[in-house]
């Protein structure tokens, strides 16, 4: 079920009633929202809630598991264990195709003949999301970070239905504890969520959908009939498309646990106002960027055994985190190019005096960090490297064609977009506040004319989010 | 010392001793509401916005494939309508979706609403033929100052084969427009009405070639562009009413001047629907052969394996491919790319374009 779609508000509207109605008798109330949570993910495909369960259940055995045993080596490799069982079905759906074709070809090239069976997969939907959230909890459990939950709350911390799909990445320790603790139906913070919800709607069925149908599909499409001004504002526009997008989304997702009285981690902080690569990483999709430190980049041994090493691991990390987005050598590139880049940031901090700060030194900085960004955006976009490599060769090749795309219209709305990066916070605060003072029946009114406004300039029907395929 | 009830339902602000720095709290000073009234409020907004929206709604819904979603859509606007309509609040939000750019009256699925390229006023286009084309012409021969201007029309494959086939082309010769557009077809044409589309693409254009890949969701009752059902799928009438639109649809084409390739509908995964497609296929192989600088494409047999069954993949040179997409319909980039190949080795064949029009 799509976030913008009318089936979700009606569906919404029927579990926020139940919800609250349910909230003072904490068993019927998980059983409640675990079963519309599954119901929220079989509208996609009903057979893939077995897949779900499955990994549940893997993992709530993996945690009981670690906690049963009675020395540290035994709960590591029950740890271990139960990593490895959850990872299996990702690993399968998401990259044995690739894989099994990839090994496919290359023997037949040596003359071995000896390939995998090759199947085509159709990957469950949010199944790199909640297999990370089941690993964090096995790891976690293992840590002592976080206790053995009941089967019914680590069904439900999985399966809940704001984050199933596209996260945020939820650690257990974040949301369990709000599963045990009775929701206060007296102050829900409407005003806020309504922001968020509207914004991530706007965002995502507006921004989003305009940038990707005017420039990004079409300078992505077929790069070489395309100018250099037409190509780097496509490059623009997508940097733009898979932020609304993204953020849009994870904007709706934090929203609708509002008003259901949870509170979600941050996903974004302005990435595109960042400093440096490290520093975009802190801004964008900030759950995947801490699962990766706390469960891959900590694990490798972090920057605990050496300059080398350290440098070692932040490529890997970030090559593996490129993979996880999907099984493509465009990804792999991806991941890899901000590995090098932030290994070299991380150098330069080491071994290069700090400079003393000025606005020209500031803006240097956040322009060619978004500079960088966007050149890697060029490959997480590209159907293949040669198509990521042409568009950029097109922007030195490309200045006699003739510019078709780019109009007044969106130059406006990728400035505007960038602007609000820099934009200061205090406006939309008070704004809130002032919502907040609202009477139900005018906010309603309000929130009415928003979704008309959104509705109205939006295409017909709604693009799958982007992140749904990852 | 007991509980009060205030201490055991703990207010979100307290959920903050879960949480980081990044985690999203209620600011002070603002005043948050009860579960109550936030019913209130998500009521009035849907219900409201489904009223002020209704119209278009129901439009969208009528032209949704016969079924109970269908039916049960218009069974809750059409009367939400009618008192959007009563109170004037159609009138005042038909102004408002003006003020915001839009038709409020266009089909569904939309106009044609992607831009068509601009012609050089010094470009010569080729004089429109005064008679019906009758026989077959060799399709003109481009130049830098005048180039082959090609459109891609049709669904959502015509889509993706659009992206594909413009990277074949060299585009200092040939000049492409991509026209697909999702879930339209020559079936619904109050949906989406095709035959206008493409004496737009025509008067606007003048496109010396057309490539048409269309049909895919054409399994539906053929409805005139007012809603009017002419004929019922599955009835005697239906193989013949779509063939009479395939033909003008073709002809619209051909007697604007333009070559026509159309490519047939590619083999499926879901075999049940197999019948159905090689019927449609029957019938556009048959109207392109029966109507001059028109061509066939099958697509059917070169991505079926050599048994005549569905794969995903593509084998050539020992080499396997993935070539269609996990919907069993679509295709992949690379499957694309192969599409584009059949149609511009089709067009070079037939229609003689010289190959120094495509990239190496």
């Amino acid at each position: 079920m799509l976030f913008p779609t009318i089936d979700f508000a009606v569906f919404f509207a029927l579990v926020f009633l139940g919800h609250w109605l349910l909230n003072p008798k904490p068993l019927p109330w998980k059983l409640f929202m675990i079963g519309a949570s599954y119901f929220f993910y079989a509208w996609w495909d009903v057979h893939f809630i077995w897949l779900l369960a499955g990994v549940s259940a893997i993992s709530q055995l993996g945690a009981i598991a670690v906690a049963r045993q009675p020395d540290e080596r035994r709960k590591r490799i029950a740890m271990v264990a139960g990593v490895t069982l959850t990872l299996l079905p990702l690993l399968y759906f998401k990259y044995y195709s690739w894989a099994s074709l990839e090994l496919t070809n290359a023997s037949n090239s040596l003359g071995l003949n000896v390939g995998l069976p090759l199947v085509q997969l159709i990957l469950p939907v949010g199944i790199s999301f909640f297999t990370f959230m089941a690993i964090s909890y096995i790891v976690d459990v293992y840590r002592g970070h976080t206790r053995v939950a009941s089967w019914i709350d680590a069904f439900l911390y999985l399966s809940f239905f704001p984050h199933l799909v596209a996260g945020p990445i939820v650690r257990p320790d974040e949301l369990i504890p709000q599963l045990d603790v009775r929701r206060d139906p007296r102050h829900i913070d409407v005003a806020g969520a309504s922001w968020l919800i509207v914004g991530g709607l706007f965002k995502k069925v507006v921004v989003s959908s305009f940038l990707a149908t005017t420039m990004v599909d079409p300078v992505f499409g077929d790069p070489a009939s395309h100018s250099a001004i037409d190509a780097l504002f496509g490059i623009l526009a997508y940097a733009i498309v898979i932020y609304a997008d993204f953020s849009g989304y994870t904007d709706i997702a934090i929203g609708v646990a509002k008003l259901l009285g949870f509170q979600f981690p941050q996903n974004f902080d302005r990435p595109y106002s960042a400093r440096s690569l490290q520093d975009f990483w802190r801004r964008w999709h900030m759950t995947l960027s801490r699962w990766l430190r706390d469960y891959l980049y900590i694990p490798l041994g972090g920057s605990k055994r050496g300059e080398i090493r350290t440098y070692v691991n932040i490529v890997v990390t970030m090559v593996l985190g490129g993979l996880w987005h999907g099984a493509a050598w465009t990804f792999v590139f991806w991941g890899l190019y901000h590995g090098i880049g932030q290994a070299i940031g991380a150098w330069k901090r080491t071994h290069l005096p700090e400079r003393t700060e000025t606005p020209l030194l500031l803006w240097g900085q956040r322009l060619s960090t978004f500079a960088l960004v966007c050149v890697g955006w060029v490959f997480f976009r590209a159907d293949s490297m040669a198509t990521a490599f042409s568009l950029l060769g097109r922007l030195i090749t490309g200045w006699t064609t003739p510019t078709e795309l780019v109009t007044p219209l969106v130059i406006g709305t990728i400035a505007l977009m960038l602007a609000l990066q820099y934009a200061p916070r205090e406006p939309g605060l008070l704004l809130q506040e002032r919502i907040s003072r609202w009477r139900p029946v005018p906010m309603g009114l309000a929130g009415a004319a928003s979704l008309f406004v959104i509705t109205t300039l939006g295409p017909q029907g709604v693009a799958p989010f982007i992140y749904f395929q990852f | 010392m007991p509980e009060t009830p205030h201490e055991r339902m703990p207010t979100l602000e307290r959920f903050d001793r879960y949480g980081e720095d990044a985690r999203t709290l209620v600011p002070r000073g603002r005043v948050t509401m009860p579960a109550g009234r936030v019913l209130i409020v998500l009521l009035v907004a849907l219900v409201v916005w489904g009223a002020m929206y209704a119209p278009s709604l129901m439009r969208a819904s009528e032209a949704q494939p016969l079924g109970t979603r269908r039916t049960v859509s218009l069974w809750v606007l059409r009367p939400v309508a009618a008192i959007s309509d009563f109170v004037q609040l159609t009138a005042l939000t038909d102004g408002a979706i003006r003020a915001l750019g839009r038709d409020p009256n266009e089909a569904p699925g939309g106009a044609l609403d992607v831009p068509l390229p601009t012609l050089d006023p010094d470009v010569s286009v080729s004089p429109k033929p005064d008679e019906p084309v009758v026989k077959d012409t060799k399709i003109r021969r481009p130049t830098p100052t005048n180039e082959l201007r090609v459109a891609v029309v049709g669904d959502s494959l015509a889509v993706g084969l659009g992206v594909y086939l413009e990277r074949e082309f060299r585009p200092a010769l040939v000049r492409l427009t991509r026209q697909g557009r999702i879930s339209t077809g020559l079936s619904r044409l109050d949906y989406f009405d095709w035959m206008t589309a493409m004496r737009q693409i025509e008067n606007g254009f003048s496109p010396d070639l057309v490539v048409v890949m269309i049909g895919d969701n054409d399994n539906q009752s053929l409805q005139s562009p007012g809603g009017q059902v002419v004929a019922e799928i599955g009835s005697f009438e239906w193989p013949a009413g779509y063939e009479k639109r395939v033909e003008e649809f073709t002809r619209i084409a051909v007697d604007g001047g333009a070559h026509v390739a159309w490519v047939g509908l590619p083999i499926v995964q879901r075999k049940e629907r197999w019948d159905v497609m090689q019927r449609q296929n029957a019938i556009y192989e048959r109207v392109v052969d029966a109507t001059p600088n028109a061509i066939y494409v099958d697509t059917w047999d070169r991505f079926a394996t050599r048994d005549g069954q569905y794969t995903p993949f593509y084998w050539e040179g020992g080499k396997a491919e993935l070539v269609r997409a996990p919907d069993g319909l679509h295709f992949t980039p690379r499957g694309y790319e192969l599409l584009a190949q059949a149609v511009t080795d089709a067009v070079v064949e037939s229609f003689r374009l010289m190959p120094n029009a495509l990239n190496d």
